[in-house]
């Protein structure tokens, strides 16, 4: 394999990470407080409104339920609205945040709703608000679910973000196509798979580590 | 209106009662008092109504330890839960010195919860926090400043005699030294009222009776009001001042606990005491006794230890008096506020007049006695 080759593996390697990093980010970001939101707001609950939540499921579960590829073309207006363009590397962040918000908050709601009930009421029962119920006891229970939650959407992100070179994203999984597949080069295809199972392997055992390291449930000597 | 829910009235209580003279003054305005208190859940699916709490009506006065026992499914979570606001009545009033807890806004009622502190039965402690910070919590949310967290959380863990485990996790602790982070949780912010739900239903024996003893030690400590429900006659004997006794929402009996566990009027606070006095029978001796007197060698009488008169060598006396012997077949005597509390089950040559003479001699001695049966 070429010098030029490996280096177009690097550049590869570095666009794929800058947009997951990135869309990893700003979904975080955005789906965190939706995710508590969803997880707190059913009736009876700390922030109940029922009809916010149905509306804002609905939406969540229409934007989980749409192939991604064809989410990326969708919204390429509002791709363009957002970075100005609708191709290169910074544009793909867009649909990527896209997927991954409602995703995240999915995460976000199940590892908030594992949180045992007994302790939202004693946080009550102490005089907490409703935020400081979120803050100081739902967040910080549910740190491992999440954790581990995260280091699924980073992993899926990391899949997805091989779809974004049909609007010239960059990455890997573009340089997997175009130059594995269209040009047959299988050396560079082979290159691509296993700089993609590396990338995954070392997020799955980061994420893990980290999860079993804020877990303070089990017992450990 | 229901009889059975008095007025605390000091001067009614026996003597044996008033141990306590520091923090319940005769006639002080009770600390909680619920005025025909009603508590629906509405029909769900499938469910129908349910009416967890029927007309309650009861005063819990300052310093006191207030018991409040019943079966599962009686109302005690709902009960205990309107106190604190978890839960509003659908009918009358709860208040706190005076205060209608319903009549609080949001921020009302936190001030009030800060007031009031609570125990569980599965502790509710913050897994992610070390016992230090899940004592430090209330006192977090209050806004109280860190360096004064730091000196009250100290305090705190050593009245409860856990200095040496302020940073362990939840997980590294038995459930006994749990409940003791839960209780200087409770009491982080100076509460009035601590409320205990089921706090010691899942401990065994020993540490319960250690946690009550806790309990019992800050009551005395700091006068706080505790109300504790429990479904373990146990607990009420050895720590509360009055008991309410409570059956499918409505409290069938209340008062100081002697007189409950000695006099019960109900059937259900019958079953209760039947669990701590021994009132239940040997099954051999159930199987032999009968109610035919014929060719019968023995009579089984029981003895009812009920009161202040129990200090008195009763058996001696009978066996001396009569001169016969006596057998002991069963029995139980237990102390409840320092009076003997209980009942033994004896047995008499079955002479009618040595039977009548004995239970001449029980009576005027103050003591109840009852023929049971028969053996041979």
């Amino acid at each position: 394999m070429s010098p030029e080759l490996i280096r177009l593996v690097v550049e590869s390697t570095l666009e794929t990470l800058y947009m997951v990093v990135a869309a990893g980010l700003l979904g975080t970001l955005l789906g965190l407080p939706l995710g508590v939101f969803l997880a707190t707001s059913q009736k009876g609950e700390l922030f109940a409104a029922p009809l916010a939540n149905r509306v804002i499921g609905t939406v969540v579960n229409a934007t989980r339920s749409t192939p991604f590829i064809i989410l990326v073309v969708a919204i390429i207006p509002f791709t363009r609205l957002l970075a100005g363009t609708s191709i290169g590397t910074t544009a793909a962040i867009v649909p990527l945040t896209v997927a991954a918000t409602p995703f995240i908050a999915r995460i976000v709601e199940t590892a908030i709703r594992e949180v045992d009930q007994g302790l939202i009421e004693a946080a009550k029962a102490m005089g907490a608000t409703p935020l400081q119920v979120v803050r100081k006891v739902l967040l910080p229970e549910a740190l491992p679910g999440l954790t581990l939650g995260l280091t699924l959407t980073v992993v899926s992100l990391i899949g997805h973000s091989a779809m974004v070179g049909a609007v010239g994203g960059g990455g890997l999984g573009d340089l997997g196509i175009r130059f594995g597949y269209q040009r047959f080069m299988p050396d560079v295809m082979a290159l691509v798979v296993v700089v993609l199972i590396v990338l995954v392997q070392a997020v799955q055992s980061a994420g893990e580590a980290l999860a079993r390291r804020v877990n303070k449930r089990v017992r450990r000597d | 209106m229901n009889m059975l829910v008095e007025r605390p009235t000091a001067d009614a209580e026996p003597v044996f009662l008033s141990g306590r003279p520091n923090h319940e003054p005769a006639r002080a305005e009770p600390t909680i008092r619920f005025e025909a208190v009603s508590k629906i859940y509405p029909a769900r699916k499938g469910d129908p109504a349910v009416m967890a709490l029927d007309r309650v009506s009861l005063d819990v006065a300052p310093g006191a330890v207030y018991g409040i026992i019943g079966r599962s499914g009686a109302g005690k979570s709902t009960l205990v839960r309107v106190i604190n606001g978890l839960e509003f009545p659908t009918n009358g009033r709860v208040s706190i010195d005076g205060v209608d807890v319903a009549s609080l806004d949001g921020r009302g009622l936190r001030t009030l919860r800060r007031r009031i502190g609570m125990i569980f039965q599965h502790f509710n402690l913050l897994s992610s926090r070390t016992a230090f910070a899940n004592v430090a919590l209330p006192l977090e949310l209050a806004g109280t400043p860190t360096e004064q967290i730091r000196t009250r959380v100290a305090e705190l863990l050593d009245l409860v005699g856990l200095s040496d485990k302020a940073g362990r996790y939840p997980a590294e602790l038995s459930g006994g030294q749990k409940q003791r982070v839960g209780i200087a949780r409770a009491l982080a912010t100076e509460p009035k009222v601590l409320l205990s739900d089921e706090a010691t239903s899942a401990l065994d024996p020993e540490t319960t009776e250690q946690i009550l003893d806790l309990l019992k030690h800050v009551n005395a400590l700091t006068g706080v009001t505790i109300v504790l429900i429990t479904h373990q006659m146990s607990v009420i004997k050895s720590i509360c001042d009055r008991v309410a006794v409570l059956e499918a929402g409505r409290v069938v009996e209340e008062g100081p606990v002697y007189g409950v566990f000695a006099h019960p009027r109900s059937e259900t606070t019958r079953r209760l005491v039947s669990s701590v006095n021994g009132a239940t029978l040997p099954q051999d001796l159930v199987a032999r006794l009968r109610t035919d007197p014929e060719g019968a060698t023995q009579t089984v009488l029981r003895i009812v230890f009920t009161g202040v008169q129990a200090g008195e060598p009763i058996l001696s006396r009978l066996s001396r008096s009569l001169d016969i012997e006596i057998n002991i077949m069963a029995g139980r005597i237990d102390e409840i506020g320092r009076a003997p509390f209980g009942n033994l089950v004896i047995a008499l040559p079955a002479k009618d007049e040595i039977v009548a003479a004995a239970v001449a001699l029980v009576r005027s001695n103050g003591l109840d006695i009852e023929v049971l049966g028969h053996v041979s």
